[in-house]
């Protein structure tokens, strides 16, 4: 039950049919079988029309008296289900509102109210429209137009408009009021807020669509692989990439066989290295994957990919993205222009060769290892034969290293017979035949090819022998072979063959890039035979003559003994700096300078009169600077015996002239900066004997350089440091070291060590022999000096860093110890207010003992006195510790030393075993303490003395006024054990003691005592001579 | 021959008490024991004392407290204390009331009894006035 009831008084609903069923039969036979009842109880039968009625009226009234109660109890049940319901209503999760036919807001529920902002009551009477934003208004009034017309539920989405002004999208549910009390017309609305959903719905579509844009744009193809390496999305640049329509393309595995998948140089690509594999394996992304794919069509293209792997929010992998680019043109592009630049770059090689005059063994071999680079191949092998193709010209042999690698000439060797059979003989000889190229690829021709290769070569006959059995091994070992051979062709004339082997199959192209060498080759050879044809002896002349770097010129004699250049050679004129004309036709006075010209002219002479060589040397001035040369003339005669000619040589001496000059500017250098050096500096022999030294180290070892010059090193050096000198100087001499850095000592003449920082290197010969050792050697005795103070200094800080952990340790022992005083002194208080009531009973018991047995025997009256002194040394050891805890004030009074010292003595009277001996002169001024405390001070000192003596001996208190005057020295001294010197400094201290009895009070308690009476107590001893305390005491007159 | 003192021995220590009053008895002095204040006081009001000897930290009344009352029942009450507390505030309190001396324990007995007979001495020769 939807609809609502106005959520008035019960009067409103009585109205309502109640859901209770009741029929006016029932009812009158419950009536009557009641009144029966009260019949047979109460009234008898009566037959009687009145008797009738009252029955009839009986049984009217219970029977409304019984239809009331059910009208009851219907209510109730309403008024419950009513409740419920208004739960239901008001308190859903849900808007509802209902809307008269008008449009109006009839009623609304409280989330309603709320997800409008509004108070509910104000809701009701404005129309719905009204909260519904203005451009959504037709979704709403299109959809109650369809509801009212066909009476069909309706499902829509819009944005309403918030009471702050806010917009939020909400899902309506539309339908028409089933109550039957509402008019026609009236809807319910049933309002959800579904802004949320919306807003991320309106994300993911922008997103989505975002994404979509970019993919379907890109020009890289991008396809998403699933877990189990399906195409479940493909952008539109891969549909072109692969080949393929989406509808094809979705849902096939990435290694489809319908794209046949191979390496980019066309061999197979293994599975495993496939993107997918790849990223699925590693979890990771891969990147620039290179693979080819074979379209239906037969159609080749590269593919480069990079892919990432794809996972959910949690990690899991679920499938890869990829991108793939062409790259088929790159490569085959890329692959075109490699070659297309190796093979120009060998032409351009080999163009070089021949225009640099290389010999055609050079040029040869170039070619041979250019086209085994260009080809991949193990060898080329190029043959050159003469004109009748019948003997071999030329031919080398670049063959795996094993076998022959070189070029030879082989001129006159005859090329063997073509069998009759042209197909059986060796290749290279049956291109020469035909003048066609081969390639041979077959596995057949192959080993045919190797095997009459082998043959073919010019080996002696035992060699050839051994090799014709080789032959299947040597093919197994240089395994399968490819072969290209092209004919060399000039002027329509073979002279040769080019031929490249592999272990790779060559193509068609291979075959016609060869082609194109042999072609350039060939024009090399034709170019350089010809050259070599040409060059005659003339030819070599003026080759020299042009190209020698010596000075050549050719006079001619004049009469008068002057002398024309005719003709010079290129040297000439780059030497001296002069030009042609500057020199040609021109006489050799204007050409020489002078002074130089003087000696030439009478060297020419002398040539010309002795007709025979002449040489000297000549230096001068030319443009290009001073030149120094050796001159060497000579003279031609004509047939009439005539000098018409001389020619010259000038060898130029200049370079080495200059170089000698630098040689010894150079040593000069040297020299100064040997002995200007402020390091000190020595050449050593290799028996270490100083050969060469400069001042500073002189001055670093006090020696003058003469005396320095006849010692060695080793005298030099401190003893100590000779072991690692000389193990250093072996390592030189022996070459295990090339240089040597050692920081030593050495002895300076006025005996000091001088800290040296030595490095040192072996000069040697060519065979690696020492000649000598040079040496740098600076002083570093300052740097050891401040590296010495430095550990001074820490071993220092060390030491103060010790005491300084010692001191605390100490520091900290002390608080340990008062620590424990303290407790002690809490102690102290309550045990010894504790022991002094037995104590007092016990003596009490001894002292009525004592008097009621004065007729006890010696021994137990003894015993009777044993007891009192130990109560007495008990109450002793209480009363130190009540002391200690708690010092009395000093009741000081002027008081007799040796009235102490006798009162002491009597109540704590020494054992039988220790001599008392007494030193209290007459004259000894009183002092002024508390007397208690002192006997007590005393009897402490006593005692002590005493027990140090278990043994016996001696026991000295003696008394002396102090040098100073005002004080008085009383000492106790005894022959006893001694104090060893490790405890004399803890001895006052509270708690120590090194008796078995005891608790280490009575000292420390002395001196606290010694102290508030103005005094000292100090102790001397020496273990096992004996110990003095010392008790010093202000004296009567030294007070106030 | 002693002076006939009265002793009166208070102590919360029975064998302390005990001991005490043995030897003064055995010096012939007629010697009442209390081992609490209250009993003390008891004593006091019925027998005449001449001397109360009374340890002073006991529980209940202490023996300052026992000083006090005591010198409110027998004025002339001679009262020396006993403790085994060196200083405390409360023998000064006990001087300040009128204790004639402080014995520390275990007493030094012939100083105590030197003092009962001095006290005895005086007693008499007051008598004898």
């Amino acid at each position: 039950m939807k609809k609502s009831e106005p959520s008035k008084t019960g009067s409103s609903t009585r109205s309502h049919p109640p859901e209770v069923r009741f029929g006016g039969r029932d009812l009158r036979r419950q009536a009557e079988e009641k009144i029966n009842k009260q019949k047979t109880k109460s009234t008898p039968a009566a037959g009687t029309d009145a008797t009738r009625l009252v029955h009839e009226l009986q049984v009217h009234q219970i029977e409304l008296e019984m239809q009331n109660e059910e009208l009851l109890r219907a209510q109730e049940e309403l008024e419950a289900s009513r409740s419920r319901y208004f739960e239901l209503y008001d308190l859903a999760p849900v808007g509802y509102i209902t809307v008269s036919e008008k449009g109006l807001v009839l009623e609304a529920n409280l989330l309603a109210a709320k997800l409008l902002g509004v108070i509910r009551a104000s809701l009701v009477k404005r129309p719905f429209s009204q909260f519904i934003l203005k451009e959504d208004q037709d979704i709403y009034y299109l959809h109650r137009k369809r509801l009212l017309e066909s009476g069909d539920p309706q499902a829509f989405e819009l944005r309403m408009v918030h009471k702050d002004g806010s917009l939020f999208w909400v899902h309506l549910s539309a339908n028409l009021a089933a109550d039957p009390g509402a008019s026609a017309g009236v809807i319910q609305f049933v309002l959800k807020d579904i802004s949320e959903r919306k807003q991320a719905e309106q994300e993911l579509i922008h997103e989505e669509q975002w994404l979509e844009a970019i993919f379907e744009t890109v020009p890289d193809g991008i396809t998403y692989v699933d877990r189990s390496g399906r195409i479940t999305y493909a952008n539109r640049a891969a549909e072109k990439l692969l080949g393929l329509e989406r509808s094809i393309l979705l849902g096939r595995t990435y290694n489809d066989a319908l794209w046949k998948i191979s390496a980019v140089d066309g061999g197979g690509f293994p599975d495993e290295q496939l993107p997918f594999m790849r990223v699925m394996q590693t979890n990771a992304p891969v990147a620039g994957i290179q693979h080819a794919i074979e379209y239906p069509d037969g159609r080749r293209v590269v593919l480069s990919i990079n892919a990432s792997p794809r996972h959910t929010a949690d990690g899991e992998l679920i499938g890869m993205v990829a991108a793939i680019t062409d790259v088929t043109e790159r490569t085959r592009a890329g692959e075109a222009l490699r070659k297309s630049h190796q093979d120009l770059s060998l032409l351009s090689a080999i163009n070089a060769a021949v225009n640099n005059g290389e010999s055609l063994p050079a040029i040869i071999k170039l070619i041979s290892f250019g086209l085994q680079e260009l080809f991949k191949s193990f060898g080329a092998t190029i043959h050159l034969v003469n004109a009748d193709r019948s003997r071999l010209v030329m031919q080398n042999l670049t063959l795996p290293g094993t076998l022959v690698q070189g070029v030879e000439k082989v001129i006159g060797m005859s090329i063997p017979r073509v069998e009759h059979d042209l197909s059986l003989a060796h290749p290279y000889r049956r291109v020469m035949e035909t003048a066609q190229p081969e390639l041979i690829n077959t596995l057949a021709g192959v080993v045919e090819f190797t095997g009459a290769f082998l043959l073919a070569t010019p080996w002696a006959e035992r060699t050839r022998a051994r090799v014709r059995r080789m032959i299947p091994t040597i093919i197994k070992l240089i395994g399968r072979q490819y072969v290209m051979v092209v004919p060399l062709v000039s002027d329509q004339q073979v002279i040769g063959t080019l031929d490249v082997g592999s272990r790779e199959p060559f193509t068609e192209e291979d075959l016609q890039r060869l082609e194109a060498i042999a072609g350039q080759l060939t024009t090399a050879i034709q170019r350089k035979q010809a050259d070599e044809e040409q060059h005659g002896s003339e030819q070599t002349l003026v080759s020299i003559y042009n190209t020698v770097g010596d000075v050549l010129f050719y006079l001619a004699v004049e009469p008068e003994g002057q002398y024309r250049f005719q003709t010079v050679n290129p040297a000439f004129l780059a030497v001296t700096g002069l030009s042609e004309e500057q020199v040609v036709g021109r006489r050799v006075g204007d050409v020489i300078p002078e002074p130089a010209l003087g000696i030439v002219l009478e060297r020419y002479r002398q040539a010309i009169t002795e007709k025979s060589l002449v040489r000297w040397e000549e230096t001068s001035n030319y443009p290009n600077g001073r030149v120094t040369g050796e001159v060497c003339v000579a003279p031609v005669f004509d047939l009439q015996g005539q000098c018409t000619h001389l020619v010259g040589s000038v060898h130029d001496l200049t370079r080495r002239i200059r170089l000698e000059e630098e040689k010894r500017e150079a040593s000069e250098v040297f020299r100064l900066a040997f002995r200007y050096n402020p390091a000190g500096m020595s050449i050593t022999s290799t028996e270490g004997r100083f050969l060469k030294v400069n001042p500073a180290l002189c001055e670093m070892l006090g020696y003058p350089e003469k005396e320095l010059l006849t010692r060695s090193f080793r005298e030099l050096t401190l003893p100590a440091d000779m072991d690692i000198s000389n193990d250093l100087f072996r390592q030189l001499v022996e070459g295990e070291r090339e240089f040597a850095e050692v920081e030593k000592r050495y002895l300076h003449k006025d005996g000091s060590e001088v800290w040296i920082f030595l490095c040192s290197s072996a000069v040697r010969n060519l065979e690696g022999k020492p000649l000598y050792f040079v040496s740098q050697m600076v002083n570093i005795s300052e740097r050891k000096r401040m590296e010495q103070k430095l550990q001074e200094y820490n071993a220092q800080l060390e030491q103060a860093v010790n005491t300084c952990t010692r001191d605390l340790h100490e520091a900290q022992d002390k608080l340990l110890r008062q620590e424990r005083l303290a407790v002690m002194g809490q102690l102290a208080g309550s045990v010894g207010h504790e022991l002094r009531n037995p104590l007092g009973v016990i003596s009490n018991a001894v002292y009525f003992l004592k008097l009621t047995q004065p007729e006890a025997s010696g021994k137990v009256k003894e015993y009777l006195d044993l007891i009192e002194s130990e109560i007495r040394i008990s109450d002793k050891i209480v009363t130190d510790l009540l002391d200690f805890s708690r010092v009395k004030s000093a009741d000081r009074q002027v008081v007799e030393v040796s009235k102490l010292v006798g009162q002491t003595l009597e109540r704590f009277p020494a054992p039988g075993n220790v001599t008392v001996k007494l030193d209290l002169p007459a004259g000894l001024p009183p002092v002024f303490a508390d007397p208690q405390q002192m006997m007590q001070v005393l009897a402490n000192l006593t005692i002590n003395a005493c027990q140090a003596m278990p043994d016996g001996g001696v026991l000295t208190v003696s008394g002396e006024p102090s040098p100073v005057g005002g004080w008085v020295l009383v000492r106790v001294k005894d022959t006893g054990i001694g104090i060893p010197p490790e405890n004399l400094q803890k001895l006052f201290e509270p708690l120590f003691t090194t008796k078995m009895k005891g608790i280490g009070l009575g000292l420390a308690v002395s001196k606290r005592l010694a102290e508030a009476n103005g005094g000292r107590l100090e102790v001397e001893s020496q273990p096992g001579v004996g110990s003095t305390f010392t008790l010093i005491l202000p004296q009567e007159e030294a007070q106030p | 021959m002693n002076a006939p003192v009265t002793i009166l021995v208070v102590d919360d220590n029975p064998a302390m008490a005990k001991t005490l009053m043995d030897i003064l008895l055995l010096k012939g002095y007629p010697v009442h024991l209390a081992n609490s204040g209250a009993r003390a006081l008891e004593i006091l009001a019925s027998v005449k004392v001449d001397i109360l000897l009374t340890d002073v930290v006991m529980p209940e009344m202490n023996g300052v407290e026992l000083l006090r009352a005591a010198v409110m029942v027998q004025p002339r009450l001679i009262i020396f204390l006993m403790t085994a507390y060196t200083a405390d505030d409360l023998l000064n309190q006990g001087i300040k009331a009128g204790a004639k001396a402080v014995l520390t324990k275990p007493i030094d007995i012939e100083l105590f009894l030197s003092l009962v007979t001095a006290t005895a001495h005086a007693y008499i020769n007051k008598e004898m006035k």
